[in-house]
């Protein structure tokens, strides 16, 4: 995605011509060399978060109107309660900075005060990066032992142009309970400065403008903890974010101006049509079919007849040849040369989606898995990936779909991580957020079909099988494994085919990895040791479950603070085929198990077969997310469908063997 | 986007401009003669990122010991990606960059490509260090490119040696050290690992040339391909009298006797560390043994560790006084600030020199310190002081200085008495002036890192099972459980609760409760769990579940490199049923063994209960390729061994 590049230069340049204002009137000073009683009573609570360290007081300023400089001032207040904690006086300057002053020290339980001076800091080296010298300094605060308080700060300029062209987020939660926090941030005169205060619903949180200095204050701030599946961080973590938006674009405007641009550039590449012409031609559409199978046969174009370049397979990549884009590259060129990356196949679909008489416009979205797209954040860096919002002519807008002929992905199918979250339509007229549905779990199937055999003395198991995975999870697979290297893919597939333990013989594969117009294949024939079946045993229980079942997620018990989120619905089928060990058969088929919540379905059915048994299991996970207060019903859902795969089945000894 | 490109285009000159002036040179003559004899690549994808076609270090010794390195390197990038476009000297301490270059041939051809930038970073890990790694960058590499570097430096060495690890992460055509020494000095060396040529000499140059080294092949379970490297030493000695700028070390009396007059006096006992060994030892009454314990739990638990890697710092430990005082060291302050602890109760102890990362990499006949990295303490048990059945898997024998117990009070999560996997079977150097002896660090057997489970299974009469298990763990299993419990108890008690989803399935745990170090060093958690009666359950009930987990159990498939195991092992998992399924035929007795490893099951009547014992035994280490065979007898002896199930009561 093309991100707007900083506006450093004309930071660079007002900057020159400004005088120095006095740093903004702050308070970001050494705390008190005494532990207050307050202090001295903070105990570690496990249970309320509170394990390690609790930050007493945690203020940053940053000043960027001192000329051609930033100053950074910091200063943190902490009481430290186990000997994991010790690890918060380990002070590492976050970003490379001229260190101006700094200050340290340790107050001990009993009152006694160390000093860690300036003097004694140790440099790291810095190295020469355009403007300036940069280091980067570490501290480590003496005698630091549980129940100690230490207070450190420091002051860092770095040369406004760096920090000026980026977007700084600022977190106002840690993995630690934080009792009070200050930030703020004084802009450099010239530049019209925007910042976003998110995730803090629920927090003591606020923020204030004292003339142009912006002020964020906050107290008694729960820490965040890691949870297994929970959202990305910048969905969860109260955070502000300060920066400079591209100048002439006031806040309001940004989004409808950001279309405008996105609409005008579509146009500069599809340019007088005459290409995109000749390719409605090559389509050869008769005249009578329908709009929506005339948009489908435009998909299958240019998704199978231009080749995307930032979607080369390893062995592709090492043999291509990088070339940059240019002005050339026009539809006509991509046409010419069928191929183009992922913007251009997008905004070349929308050219042909609009020749055939719909709507198109461009959709921007973001890696959810990464960061939501924050439309009150006026950057298009938020965003990683594009899509094409396709409308029939007279059509209101809830019929808008959406299309991603540059995934590779079957028309309709979405890249999972742009789905279930808002992605910024490119409209000129009417542009903003738009909700991109996540595929239903029917769309994104994997099937596992296969067999268990022992051989004629029954020494030997062999399982043999072939997982074809559909929609989503195909593409998951395939996208990963075609950029991995050979050796890495190898890897992959014996894992998958259960190499490990006792295997005698391996077979692995993923034929057709590169044919996206079928579904993803992994074929695989192990042989391994079978359990001793001697003459005294005349039962034998055999599992089910091997490597050709997906792993059911597993989540922890406890309190659960944010939801829980899946990569996208799914449903897996496995049938399954067990002979009976020579000499056994079949006794009687575990009963059949079906369940079924707002989460998900299971059903598993066993059946006797005359060679012994067969399987039938079926398992869809249908949510894109949870929510933290359903949890436990969620957790006892998966639980029952690890529970109802642990089924047995029995054979035993015939007659005639015994 | 458009309209921001006059700025970034503006942006773009100015960086340009602070950059170093990017030369169009010819390439010298060494490059030259390389270049003109590279393979060409074909279509198919190598197996490799790059090959060094080139690899040439030059060591020039001056009459005063100061060393002239000339380092030069020949690679040719064999996919795109490859990390070939940086040029790398990593300068230790006492080195002085004095020229770096480097020029880029692409694969077409043409004017060769000069350097781009060069920075001076650092990648040590220590948290503080004054360590530099200078870096040289090219643009435009790509596959087939042929890359040139060239870097000379000035090293003002701490001790006369020099090492060369014979390996550059790709393969190597060719691989040279070359020796230059003054008149009248000599040169030996050793090699480590793998036999190495032997120099040619040429009047004062030796020259070691090794050819077609392999690229690295890294597996799990495997020792790095840099750890398998030939490493080989060279140890410079001057003619008696010279005076030089390091000492020469000729043998391991003289390393010792430098080491010792190195930190002499940095243990000195002063009235707070006489104090500070007094109030750790406030509650432990006379025995010696559980002073001894409580020293070093103080050291280990008040003094946070921080690397550090400065100056002659990186040998020399900080006076314990300053130690103690700041209550922060690195391994060797924290050893060193132990046994001045330990000196003030009269107690002996010597620092012990290991490398805790890579193994063999102390040369006999070339003592180094640089061979190290880590420092731990042996303790004198003597006179009244017994070496407890807590303290015998750390228990070894240090030539002269008779038996010691090993102490890594480095390692926070380490009871006394365990020896963590990084250091059991090294060799260290037991540091004692003349008397300074060469050892093998215990830990090596496969008690030393054992696992017991004893497991209560109650079958109640809805079907449902309750099972307890109490487990203790010791050595490295103890090291890894005490750090995740202790970072994160929520953490630990998820893995557990994880580990019992698995191994029964449906089941909900209901109580975990874990001590971090049990009286006699141990880790041990007790955890209670549920399985629902449901028609789900399964028809058997295993009597070890989890046993056949207890080895990893890589791919053996396209495998080409040893399976390593990091520590020798041991698993003693007991299960009791109170009541026995009517009709029960118990299953029979397993017994497996083979080379450095043994495997067992037992299941009994015990009353009206069942009573099952499985034991696995593991104390070898490395299984090569062709000993594959064997490794595969070894994990279905513990499938045979663990599978035995009960029928579920109907």
């Amino acid at each position: 995605m093309r991100a707007i590049l900083p506006s450093s230069l004309a930071v660079f340049c007002l900057a020159f011509a400004g005088s120095p204002s006095s740093t903004c009137a702050a308070g970001v000073a050494p705390g008190p060399t005494v532990m207050s009683d307050e202090e001295k009573a903070i105990r570690a609570d496990p249970a309320q978060g509170v394990e390690h360290a609790v930050i007493l007081l945690e203020e940053s300023e940053r000043n960027d109107d001192l000329g051609t400089v930033t100053e950074t001032r910091f200063h943190l207040r902490a009481k430290i309660l186990s000997s994991e904690g010790r690890d918060l006086a380990n002070v590492q300057q976050p970003f490379l900075g001229r260190l101006q002053s700094w200050w340290g020290r340790t107050i001990l339980p009993d009152g006694t005060v160390l000093e860690l001076k300036e003097e004694d800091l140790p440099r790291r080296p810095g190295y020469h990066g355009g403007w300036a010298e940069y280091g980067q300094f570490r501290a480590a605060l003496p005698g630091v032992v549980p129940g100690c308080v230490i207070d450190y700060g420091y002051v860092t300029r770095l040369d406004l142009a760096w920090i000026a062209s980026r977007l700084q987020r600022v977190p106002l939660q840690r993995p630690w309970p934080i009792r009070e926090i200050r930030f703020r941030w004084k802009p450099h005169r010239y530049l019209k400065p925007a910042w976003r205060l998110a995730r803090t619903d629920g927090l003591d949180i606020a923020a204030t403008r004292d003339g142009d200095v912006l002020k964020i204050s906050g107290h008694s701030i729960p820490p965040i903890l890691s949870e297994p599946m929970m959202p990305a961080d910048p969905s969860v973590r109260a955070a502000v974010t300060i920066y400079y938006p591209p100048p002439g674009i006031g806040p309001k405007g940004f989004w409808r101006l950001e279309a405008k641009r996105i609409e005008r550039d579509l146009r500069e590449f599809l340019g007088d049509g005459a290409a995109i012409r000749d390719a409605v031609a090559e389509l050869r559409l008769a005249a009578d079919v329908g709009p929506e199978a005339r948009i489908r046969a435009a998909y299958e174009f240019v998704r199978t007849r231009v080749k995307n370049t930032r979607n080369r397979s390893f062995e592709e990549e090492q043999v291509s040849t990088p070339r940059e884009r240019d002005a050339r590259d026009r539809a006509a060129y991509v046409l010419a040369q069928r191929e183009g990356d992922s913007w251009q196949i997008d905004e070349l679909f929308a050219g042909l989606v609009r020749a055939l008489g719909a709507e198109a416009y461009m959709v921007l979205t973001s890696d959810r898995t990464e960061h939501p797209w924050d439309p009150e954040l006026y950057s298009t860096r938020q965003f990683d990936t594009s899509l094409v919002a396709i409308l029939e002519p007279g059509r209101p807008d809830s019929e808008i779909s959406f299309a991603a002929p540059s995934s590779g992905l079957s028309f309709g199918e979405l890249p999972w991580w742009t789905t279930g979250a808002d992605g910024f339509l490119a409209r000129p007229e009417s542009s903003g957020p738009i909700a991109i549905p996540p595929s239903a779990a029917d769309r994104n199937v994997s099937r596992t079909i296969g067999s268990l055999r022992f051989d004629a003395d029954g020494s030997s198991l062999d399982a043999e099988w072939t997982l074809e995975a559909e929609g989503q999870s195909g593409f998951s697979y395939r996208s990963s494994l075609r950029r991995m290297s050979p050796e890495d893919r190898r890897r992959w597939r014996e894992d998958a085919c259960g190499a490990g333990s006792a295997v005698e013989e391996l077979q692995a594969q993923t034929p057709g990895l590169d044919d996206a117009s079928a579904p993803f294949r992994l074929s695989c024939r192990r042989r391994r040791q079978a359990a001793e079946l001697g003459p005294s045993v005349g039962r034998y229980a055999l599992s089910w479950g091997g490597p050709w079942v997906q792993a059911t997620p597993s989540l922890p018990s406890g309190r659960r603070t944010q939801p829980v989120v899946f990569n996208f619905p799914t449903l897996d089928v496995i049938g399954l085929d067990i002979d009976a060990p020579p000499g056994f058969a079949a006794k009687e088929k575990p009963p059949a198990i079906q369940l079924e919540t707002p989460y998900g379905r299971y059903s598993l059915e066993i059946t006797v077969t005359p060679r012994g048994f067969h399987v039938e299991r079926s398992f869809s996970l249908l949510p894109l997310s949870v929510p933290a207060g359903e949890y436990e019903a969620l957790r006892a859902f998966l639980s029952e469908v690890r529970r109802a795969d642990s089924a047995e089945v029995v054979f035993e000894r015939r007659e005639d063997a015994r | 986007m458009s309209s921001y490109r006059p700025v970034a285009a503006a942006l773009v000159v100015l960086a340009a401009s602070a950059l170093p002036a990017v030369r169009a040179e010819r390439l010298p003559e060494w490059a030259r003669r390389i270049a003109e004899t590279a393979p060409s690549l074909g279509d198919e994808v190598e197996d490799h990122d790059s090959r060094v076609l080139w690899s040439e270090t030059r060591l020039v010794v001056s009459p005063q010991g100061t060393f002239e390195i000339r380092r030069r390197l020949a690679a040719q990038a064999l996919r795109k990606g490859a990390a070939v476009s940086n040029g790398w000297f990593h300068a230790s301490r006492g080195t002085k960059l004095e020229a770096a270059h480097a020029w880029h041939l692409p694969p077409e051809g043409g004017r060769p490509g000069t350097e781009a930038w060069r920075r001076a970073v650092s990648l040590d890990p220590s948290f503080l260090t004054d360590q530099v790694s200078h870096v040289v960058h090219l643009e435009g590499v790509r596959r087939g490119s042929l890359v040139f570097f060239e870097f000379e430096a000035e090293k003002t060495p701490t001790t006369l040696a020099f090492s060369l690890l014979f390996d550059e992460h790709a393969p190597t055509d060719a691989m040279t050290l070359e020796v230059a020494i003054p008149e009248g000095w000599e040169a030996r060396h050793e090699w480590l690992r793998s036999p190495g040529p032997e120099p040619v000499v040429d009047g004062r140059v030796r020259r070691f040339a090794m050819r077609d080294l392999p690229g690295p092949v890294d597996e799990p379970l495997a020792t790095p391909a840099s750890s398998r490297a030939p490493l080989l030493w060279v140890g410079l000695v001057p003619p008696p009298g010279s005076r030089t700028v390091a000492p020469a070390l000729s043998d391991l009396a003289s390393f010792g006797v430098w080491y010792e007059a190195l930190s002499r006096g940095k243990d000195a006992v002063t009235p707070e560390i006489r104090a500070a060994a007094e109030r750790a030892c406030e509650t432990s009454g006379s025995d010696p043994g559980a002073r001894v314990r409580a020293m070093v739990r103080f050291v280990r638990d008040r003094v946070r560790y921080v690397a550090r890697e400065i100056g002659i710092g990186r040998y020399q430990p900080r006076p314990a006084a300053q130690v103690l005082g700041e209550l922060l060291g690195d391994c060797k302050d924290k050893a060193n600030l132990l046994r001045a602890i330990l000196a003030s109760e009269g107690i002996p102890s010597y620092p012990i020199l290991v490398n805790a990362v890579e193994p063999e990499t102390f040369a006999r006949s070339v003592p180094s310190p640089a061979a190290f990295d880590h420092v731990a303490v042996g303790v004198r048990y003597a006179d009244g002081i017994d070496a407890e059945d807590a303290l015998r898997s750390a228990v070894f024998e240090a030539g002269r200085l008779g038996p010691l117990v090993v102490v890594d009070a480095t390692n926070e999560y380490a009871a006394i008495g365990e020896v963590p996997a990084a250091l059991s079977g090294k060799t260290a150097v037991v540091c004692a002036g003349e008397r300074t002896a060469v050892a093998t660090l215990p830990g090596t057997d496969a008690r030393d890192h054992r696992t017991e489970e004893r497991l209560e299974l109650s079958l109640l009469a809805d079907r449902s099972l309750r099972g307890r298990t109490l487990r203790t763990l010791h050595g490295q299993p103890a090291i890894d459980a005490r750090t995740k419990h202790r970072v994160a108890e929520r953490d630990r008690r998820a893995e557990v609760e994880r580990e019992i989803e698995a191994r029964w399935n449906g089941a909900r745990l209901e109580v975990f409760a874990a001590e971090d170090e049990s009286p006699t060093g141990a880790f041990q958690e007790t955890f209670e769990w549920t399985v629902p009666a449901a028609a789900g359950n399964g028809v058997t009930i295993p009597l070890f579940p989890g046993g056949t987990d207890f080895v990893s159990r890589p791919s053996l498939v396209h495998r080409a490199v040893p399976v390593v195991y990091a520590y020798a092992r041991s698993l003693r998992m007991e299960t009791t049923i109170a009541t026995a399924p009517p009709g029960l035929a118990l299953p029979e007795p397993r017994d497996f063994s083979g080379d450095g490893w043994a495997v067992s099951s037992r299941v009994t009547f015990e009353g009206s209960g069942i009573r099952a014992v499985l034991e696995i035994n593991l104390s070898r280490l490395r299984f090569s390729p062709d000993e594959f065979d064997e490794l595969r007898r070894l994990w279905a002896a513990i499938d045979r061994a663990a599978s035995p199930a009960i029928p579920y009561p109907r």
